[in-house]
This record gives C-alpha cells, structure tokens and sequence, in this order.
C-alpha cells in the first residue's frame, strides 16, 4: 500500500511537471528585469566608462536637482514622487549607480572602493550640466545622503544645496552603529526568520539569482513590525546584490569618513528623519547630521525610512522651501 | 532536462522512507523501536522540529521516518519543512559505526511578494564511536532545492510585470558538516545535540548566519 501511493504520488508530480516549462533561475529577464546593457529601450546614459539607467524631468537649463538613491545597490524607483520638483523650477536628474538598479553590473572587485561612486555621480553632474553657472543640488536618501556628502566634502565648491534623509552615517562607526540596531536578528521574530530562511531554498552567485534574492529579502526587512518603520515594501526595480555586499564589505574593512573637509561647506543643509524608524531616531540624526556647521534638521512625521515614498506629503513642502532658498 | 528532472522526483518519491533523526545504533531496543523526537534550534532560521521513526532489522539496522520543522514568527505555518528518508549503518567494528542517510524534503516560505514550494534531496554520512548509553559522532552531508515553484504576488508583479511565475531548477545547495551526540537517560528517553556548519555550494554566496544547531528529546516506545 506504501508503495502504491508513492509510485502514485511520484506519477502525479511527473505527469504535472510535464505539461510545465523548467526555468533556469540564472536566464537573465526571468526573475528580474534586464539591465540597460542587456535591454536597449531603456533609457541610459554613457558615463566614466560604464553605461548608467538615467533619466531627467524638466527644463534643462534650470538648477540642476541630482536624486541620488539608497543602497548601496538600491534604485531610483521609489524616489520618482521627486520628478514634482521639475514643476517647481528645477532640472531633476535621476540615475540608477553602478551596480545598481537598472545600471550594468561589474565583477564584485569593482565595487570596492568608495571613490567610483563619488566619481561617477560626478560624470552623471557634467553630462547634464548646461553651463558652469547652472547650480547643482544634491537629494540622497539613505546611501545617497552618504553619497551626497561624500561628494560635498570632495567639491563643496560644485555644490549650491543639499537635501539629506537618514544618511546611515557619515562616518564608518557612525554607520556600524546604526546598522547594529538596525539589522539585530530577534530570535522569534518573523522578519528575521524570512530573512535567514530563503538561504536553503535559494543559493547563487551570479548577479540575476543574487539581484533576485535580494528583493526578496528585502520584503522580509519591510514586513510587519519592521525597525525602519517602513509600511511595506517601496517600489523598486532591481537590487544590486554584489554592489551592496562588496561595497559594505570595504566599508567594514577599510572604514570611511565623509566629513573631513564638511567644515568648509556652509550652505544650509536640509536634514531629514523620520518618525517612525526606531533604528534612527532624533539623537542619530544629531550627531550625524552635526558634522555640517549649517544645519536645518526635520523629522518628517508619519513614515518611516523610506520618507520620499510614504512621506511624500509631508516632506514636500518642507523640501520645496528649503530648495527655492537656495535656488 | 525535463526527463532528467522528472527522473529524479521519481527517485525521491520512490526512496526508501527514514527519518533524518540522530539515532544511537547501540541503544536501539527490541521492544521499543519507535521514537518521537523533539527538536528545537538553529537551522536557516529559529526552528522547532517534530520526527517520528521506526527501526527495523533488514541484512542491517535501517530506520525510517518523517518530521516537520517550522521556524518561529507571527504566522507560523506559512513556513516550513517536512522531510520524508531513510538511515542505514553501513559499518560497524566495535563501538565505531558508520551510516548513510537519504531523505526527501518538501519546503515551503512565503512572504509579501512570493511563495516558494521546493522539492529536494539531503544525503548525509555520520560517522562515530556509539555506546549503549551514549553517542558521539561527526556528519557531513549535502542538501539541495532541486524544483522549486516560485509563484510572485500582485505586489512583486506591479514591480515587474515581466517576471515569470514557474519551476525552476535547480534554485540552490548548501554542504553541512558538523558533530552530534546523546545520552540515554533510563529505558525511555534520549537527549541529543547537534551543531555545525553549512556552506552554500560551488562559489555560491552563504548563508547570512551559516551554522545550525539542534538540541533534542526522543523518546522510545
């Protein structure tokens, strides 16, 4: 009788897996979208030696507004509600960093080194710009604020403004200590549980499956109860697995400091948190954002990390005035 | 690709059953040939694991069996794993013994943008110095998701309406290697632990945390 139902069972699963198509998780543009080097249609610009999904909203020869996303390996998808500000008399530019989104991938060793994002963003900043007096205004959110004042600390000259949500840190231990009570595992929790248990069903190393496996798990940090007070997942395209663990491995490595140079720069610098990620929290942003000597500091109430997406309506208005006192 | 896939769910399925329990060859009784075995630990996630199995004496000792594992979280059965294989002791020179272990596992996970079933295989060998009342040994094993059944939400599609629902094959493997031991207490009761280490297959990226460890309360009866 045992027998039976196993031959049975083994028939049924064969007789069903028959009539199916078998996909191979690693061909490319089944489980995530294809970057622009493998999809022409998509629109894209050549910079610094790398092809980069970009695109802009407005008038060009208005002041330029660089939208510079989190990660690193996250994208610009979830940051689209910016566009609005091209309304308001600035030439938003949006662009996917290498590695990242919808961007051409590299071989990890690419990534490890801080100065190619700080490069780049700097070719996407010349290839748009329309003359040496259009001003150029920096919003990051996450790792783009980090980026952002990256950038800032390298030419503050080159900058006329800039807007910071939730940098992580701008230092290395600044960074480390948000991370750890960021990503703490809580033993019976289900967020940390989806987060470890996708390992014995999905393994890789080539970046569809890793880029995959990333969203993912990104879903797992955004699920109910998550520290980043986030109330779902935002809208994304594709994660830059390799981007973000190489580029978090140097960090942990070789450290970093952002803010050598920051005393220079004393534009007012627009500083927001949020309320609801209990990771952050006022006293971080304090600190963090201390390094600048000019500093408007905001929590934008009623959304977590993710403050250009479910805190749009709260944090446009405030951006809005902070940008057209330094346009 | 589909005949060698179809091959080798027809070889899982037909697989002799045996439980993945931590068995003690030399304390296993005429009398009491089944245990329910209890385990509670680490393994991809904070898990609690239920196992049944049976002893029978063939040409050698082989055991057969089931158990469910599940990790711990707010919805507790949308995640889980129930594995369905057999042990046998291939080697025994004096207190030195040595077994093979096959089993079948069926997986499943879901969160807000997929759910995930997965069919696979875990083969395992331990090898060990066994006493009547207690056990210690060394296992190295190799578990693989071989047709796994992705199935995206509304969510996931309003991301990419492109991506594609489906088996696919295979989705991953990780080895494991470690070491395990009991201790009788009575006629009745066991307790065993077993911890190690696993490490994703080929070049593939490991695990976030890549170690396991299981402590257990068997019962015979």
């Amino acid at each position: 009788m045992k027998n039976l139902t196993l031959f049975l069972a083994a028939a049924i699963a064969a007789v069903t897996l028959s009539s199916c198509d078998i996909l191979d998780p690693s061909e490319p543009g089944l489980l995530v979208p294809q970057t622009v080097d493998e999809d022409s249609s998509l629109p894209s610009i050549f910079v610094n030696g790398t092809q980069l999904h970009s695109e802009t909203f407005g008038n060009p020869n208005d002041p330029m507004l660089v939208v510079i996303h989190g990660g690193p390996g996250g994208d610009y998808r979830g940051m689209l509600k910016c566009s609005q500000f091209s309304a308001d008399g600035f030439y938003v530019v949006f662009y996917d960093q290498r590695g990242s989104g919808l961007s051409k991938r590299y071989p990890r060793e690419t990534y490890s080194t801080m100065q190619i994002f700080i490069d780049d963003l700097d070719a996407v900043i010349k290839y748009y710009r329309r003359s040496p007096n259009q001003k150029v205004i920096l919003m990051g959110l996450s790792w783009g604020a980090m980026l952002a004042t990256a950038y800032v600390n390298e030419y503050p000259e080159a900058v006329s403004g800039a807007v910071l949500m939730e940098p992580g840190g701008l230092t290395w231990n600044d960074t480390d200590e948000y991370l750890k009570r960021l990503q703490a595992l809580t033993l019976f929790d289900e967020t940390s549980n989806d987060y470890v248990y996708l390992d014995q069903l999905i393994t890789g190393n080539d970046h569809n499956k890793l880029d995959y496996k990333a969203a993912l798990v990104s879903a797992a940090t955004s699920s109910k109860g998550n520290r980043e007070g986030n109330a779902g997942p935002a809208p994304f395209w594709r994660h830059g697995a390799v981007c973000n663990s190489a580029a978090m491995e140097y960090a942990k490595n070789q450290g970093f400091d952002f803010t050598t140079n920051l005393r220079q720069y004393t534009t007012r610098v627009l500083f927001a948190y949020s309320e609801l990620n209990v990771a952050y929290g006022q006293a971080h942003a304090q600190k963090v954002s201390s390094a600048y000597p000019n500093v408007q500091l905001v929590q934008v109430m009623g959304t977590g990390h993710e403050i250009p997406y479910f805190g749009w309506d709260q944090f446009y208005p405030v951006a809005k005035t902070y940008l057209n006192t330094v346009k | 690709m589909k005949t060698i896939v179809k091959a080798l769910l027809v070889a899982m399925a037909l697989a002799g059953t045996a439980s993945s329990q931590n068995i003690n060859w030399r304390s296993l009784g005429e009398d009491r040939r089944n245990v329910v075995q209890l385990n509670f630990g680490y393994d991809f996630g904070v898990t609690a694991q239920l196992g049944y199995s049976r002893s029978f004496t063939l040409i050698m000792p082989v055991v057969v069996g089931v158990d469910l594992s599940v990790p711990m979280g707010d919805v507790l059965v949308d995640d889980f794993k129930a594995r369905i294989g057999g042990q046998v002791e291939v080697v025994e020179v004096g207190a030195f013994s040595a077994t093979i272990k096959i089993a079948s596992n069926f997986r499943r996970y879901e969160t807000q943008l997929v759910r995930i079933v997965s069919f696979g295989s875990d083969f395992a060998a331990v090898a060990g110095y066994y006493r009547s009342t207690w056990y210690a040994a060394a296992e190295f094993g190799f578990d693989k998701a071989i047709a796994t059944n992705l199935k995206h939400s509304d969510v996931m599609k309003a991301y990419f309406p492109g991506i594609r629902d489906g088996w696919y094959v295979p989705t991953g493997g990780h080895y494991y290697y470690g070491v395990q031991g009991g201790k009788t207490i009575g006629e009745t009761f066991e307790i065993s632990l077993r911890l190690g280490a696993t490490n994703a297959q080929f070049d593939d990226e490991n695990a976030v945390l890549p170690y396991y460890v299981q402590l257990g309360l068997g019962v015979r009866f």
